[in-house]
């Protein structure tokens, strides 16, 4: 899950793979600072603004996704235990791609179950799908829930 | 794809950089006006990519004249020193005392809190405030002094991000509202003084803080309308009651405490300096107002030089200087007359057509590219433009300046949008949708009922 977007379909799935293996969720949203990060030196380099304006703007909108991000996995904490299914939950802030492959080698991940991003955002734009690097990188086959 | 759209921009603009200083310039066209427009070529490229600092290509335009014989240095750097930049100034420390104050926040909520009746009115209430907020100040400190207050809202109403109607409407009232006040004065988005400042050093002519508004706001606001029915044409708000979000609202009032002192000397501060822009236009420049109320801001001691350096970025006058200097050596030397004959000579093109041209010019460029560079680019080609067709320059640069303001398709196209869109309540698709519409009724309603309503207030067209 990631601030890009999260479906319960693709939550559901996970829970019933490892209900069906008996294994571990590991539930992992990432905070993706890309996007306040261009708008934060966006702001500075093309509006002109200084530095605290610009720093006050990103930390509003990163305390928004932290709490995001915790919400969502409280909620998918509950629907793995209604199913007996264990589980671990991780909050990163950084690259999707980077921290799902860091996350999957750290404990040995069977499968890494994902949903197709909602949001487009700028990076996206100039570094093309995600999907695609996550797919060719993975140490374990990659289910993407459309 | 961008990346890839980018490098083809930037090397295009250097290889025709370098193309005009080595061929002979052709007739008609002397050597200072090739070497303009390759000085041109280049810093277009490089506003365009953003592969230096903004501000680092206004200093590339001072130094490059010089360097390649254009002009005397001493001519150079005396365009450098144009009204426009002293107002930007001025201007942006001005916005800067009603932010630190909290005087734009107070303004922002009890604004606000007028429409806080239903769900439809508070969406409205939210349009209304960022177009009228962005009258006054820089539309990106608009946009980012209602992003945490608009986020509230959205929070206290438990509005869940891609699946809520309710916060799309609000976070796109919230971005359009913004952008189109943003056109309505000099001090929403400084490409207007850009603009005017370039207009006054080639032809000398100017336009008024009041005669500004005059031509703009009633052609504006019917796009304003259009804005809103756009935003509800497209997502059927879920939610009916807003008491949680009006709560919310109070909570703000109550935490901001009672009107202080430092607020009261902005207000008035401020006041004062739009009335001195409307009234007193004719007996002083507006830059020499934007500067007195600077300095009033600082002899009251309503802020603090620590403030005003932390909330502005000082290469602001750095670009707006070496645009406004590019602008005028391209008029002196005849470079973008020249072009335009050319142009002219291959296509033929009447006064409103070619008003129609730079108007879809100028949109698809700012959609692109940030609008002070869409601005700084067009100016001198439109200049160019209107000497050879016999074109009112004023006409020019109301086209070029407002177009340029009204992004609505992209996130990159303006910071309020992108602004916006970092929210993560929806997605490009839906900014999309609806800005491909209001682009198309931006350029209809300007040359429609703009030209024919500017053509009436005596702005005629030739």
């Amino acid at each position: 899950m990631s601030t890009s977007g999260y479906s319960p379909e693709a939550t559901n799935y996970a829970i019933r793979e490892c209900k069906k293996n008996k294994s571990k969720l590991l539930a992992c949203y990432i905070i993706d600072a890309e996007v306040p990060d261009a708008v934060s030196s966006w702001m500075i380099y093309v509006g002109f603004m200084g530095d605290e304006p610009s720093e006050d703007y990103k930390n509003v909108v990163l305390a928004e996704y932290k709490d995001r991000a915790q919400e969502t996995l409280d909620e998918v904490t509950q629907m793995a235990e209604s199913e007996n299914v264990a589980i671990k939950t991780f909050i990163l802030e950084g690259s999707l791609v980077e921290n799902a492959i860091k996350i999957a080698n750290e404990n040995s991940a069977d499968l890494i179950v994902i949903n197709k991003p909602q949001q487009v955002d700028f990076g996206r734009l100039l570094h093309g799908s995600v999907m695609e690097t996550l797919k060719k990188k993975a140490p374990c086959p990659v289910k993407i829930i459309d | 794809m961008f990346r890839i759209l980018k490098k083809i921009l930037l090397f295009t603009g250097i290889g025709i950089f370098l193309l005009l200083l080595i061929l002979p310039a052709p007739a008609g066209l002397g050597r200072p006006a090739q070497n303009a427009l390759a000085v041109f070529s280049l810093c277009v490229s490089l506003w365009a990519t953003n592969v230096l600092p903004m501000s680092i290509t206004g200093l590339i335009a001072i130094a490059a004249i010089p360097l390649f014989n254009i002009a005397e240095g001493k001519t150079t750097f005396s365009h450098f020193g144009n009204s426009a930049v002293f107002f930007i100034l001025g201007a942006f420390i001005l916005a800067t005392a009603m932010m630190k104050s909290g005087l734009s926040k107070r303004l922002a909520i009890v604004f606000l809190r007028q429409f806080d009746r239903s769900a439809n009115t508070l969406a409205i209430g939210i349009l209304l405030t960022s177009f009228f907020l962005a009258f006054w100040m820089p539309e990106h400190a608009v946009a980012s002094l209602l992003f945490p207050i608009v986020l509230e809202i959205s929070k206290s109403l438990d509005l869940k991000p891609h699946r809520s109607n309710y916060a799309k409407i609000l976070f796109l009232s919230l971005a359009w509202g913004t952008v189109i006040g943003g056109v309505c004065t000099f001090l929403g988005g400084a490409r207007n003084p850009l603009a005017i400042g370039m207009l006054k050093e080639s032809y000398d002519l100017n336009i008024g803080f009041l005669e500004w508004m005059i031509a703009v706001v009633p052609v504006v606001l019917i796009l304003l309308l259009f804005a809103y029915i756009v935003i509800n044409m497209f997502f059927k708000k879920e939610i009916k009651s807003i008491d949680s979000a009006s709560e919310s609202l109070s909570d703000s009032v109550r935490k901001m405490g009672a009107f202080s002192r430092n607020e009261l000397k902005v207000a008035i501060i401020v006041v004062v300096t739009i009335a001195a822009w409307i009234f007193l236009n004719k007996q002083l420049d507006i830059a020499v107002i934007a500067l007195l109320s600077a300095i009033s801001l600082f002899v009251f001691r309503a802020v603090t030089w620590k403030d005003i350096e932390r909330y502005i970025n000082w290469g602001i006058i750095l670009m707006y200087g070496g645009a406004v200097t590019l602008g005028s050596t391209l008029a002196e030397t005849g470079a973008m007359d020249w072009f335009a004959r050319k142009i002219f000579s291959y296509v033929s093109l009447t006064p409103f057509s070619a008003v129609t041209v730079l108007s879809l010019l100028s949109k698809f460029m700012t959609e692109g590219i940030s609008n002070v560079a869409a601005v700084a680019t067009l100016i001198p080609l439109g200049f160019g433009i209107a000497d050879t067709l016999q074109i009112n320059p004023i006409i020019i640069v109301q086209v070029i300046a407002i177009q340029s303001g009204l992004a609505f398709c992209l996130p990159i196209g303006t910071p309020p949008n992108a602004i916006a869109y970092s929210s993560g309540y929806f997605s490009i698709s839906d900014f999309v949708k609806g800005g491909i519409i209001l682009n198309i009724l931006a350029i209809l309603i300007f040359l429609i009922i703009g030209l024919n309503y500017w053509n009436l207030i005596g702005i005629n067209i030739q």
